[in-house]
């Protein structure tokens, strides 16, 4: 089947973009959220060679990983992972135009989402792909 | 507001979504969101796209793996091959090649029943 993903390559991403997060919220240093949109964007507008957690993920964890490789229909957590640029996008904006507590909150929606996705494998914005496709 | 106030709102946030998601996945119909029903495919399968879609209309979480890749899968004859498993591992229901696609109603009422339900394993019927 065309146009399908290993799932823990999203799984590996929100992991990451959770984790960038969190940091940046508690070390309170905006410019961090910013790289996260960057690599984000990278990852879905140049490809998945640009991705610097994909990469990650594929050099180092995969390679170690037993078993066959489950897979998953790659529209669902594209759209999820343009919706966390946009959403990253908007927080950066924000920090740059002096409203750093609009940025901060866009940013812990985010963070909780890529924490949930990364956790229990439910993603908002796959779902919400999923109900605006069918 | 300190970095240790941070962190607990940190904190607080992720129990909070967890709970709300434990809530949410523990509502009736559910397994807690363990995909009890498992696609296997290979490349060049002209039957496996119709037969994960006709599954995920009928709301089936399922799992998809393609047996060519890495661990091969002896159990595994043809393709698609559509596994059906209780919430206890043991295989409720399997069906292979077309029949996996014209049993696509059966398949969703075994993965949706009710745990316990089932007791029986229901093959390939002869043909």
């Amino acid at each position: 089947m065309a146009d399908r993903v290993d799932v823990n390559v999203p799984r590996f991403n929100q992991a990451f973009v959770a984790g960038l997060l969190g940091l940046a919220f508690v070390l309170q240093w905006w410019p961090l959220v910013a790289v996260v949109a960057v690599v984000l964007a990278l990852t879905r507008f140049a490809g998945p060679q640009w991705g610097l957690f994909t990469q990650a993920y594929v050099r180092l964890i995969r390679p170690r990983l037993a078993g066959s490789v489950e897979t998953e229909p790659a529209g669902p957590p594209r759209f999820a992972q343009l919706l966390g640029v946009a959403f990253l996008g908007s927080a950066t904006a924000a920090f740059v135009a002096g409203w750093p507590a609009v940025g901060w909150g866009i940013a812990l929606v985010v963070f909780v989402l890529a924490a949930l996705a990364a956790t229990t494998r439910i993603c908002v914005g796959c779902i919400i792909y999923e109900r605006a496709t069918t | 507001m300190d970095m240790a106030a941070r962190l607990v709102l940190l904190a607080v946030l992720l129990a909070v979504s967890s709970g709300l998601v434990a809530v949410w996945q523990r509502r009736p119909g559910r397994d807690g969101g363990i995909p009890g029903v498992v696609l296997f495919t290979s490349p060049g399968c002209t039957l496996c796209g119709p037969v994960e879609r006709a599954l995920r209309d009928r709301g089936v979480q399922l799992r998809v793996v393609d047996v060519t890749d890495t661990t091969p899968t002896p159990a595994i004859r043809s393709t698609p091959t559509v596994v059906v498993t209780a919430p206890d591992g043991g295989v409720v229901m399997r069906r292979a090649g077309r029949a996996a696609l014209e049993d696509v109603a059966a398949i969703a009422a075994a993965h949706l029943a009710e745990p316990g339900a089932s007791g029986t394993t229901s093959d390939d019927p002869p043909r």
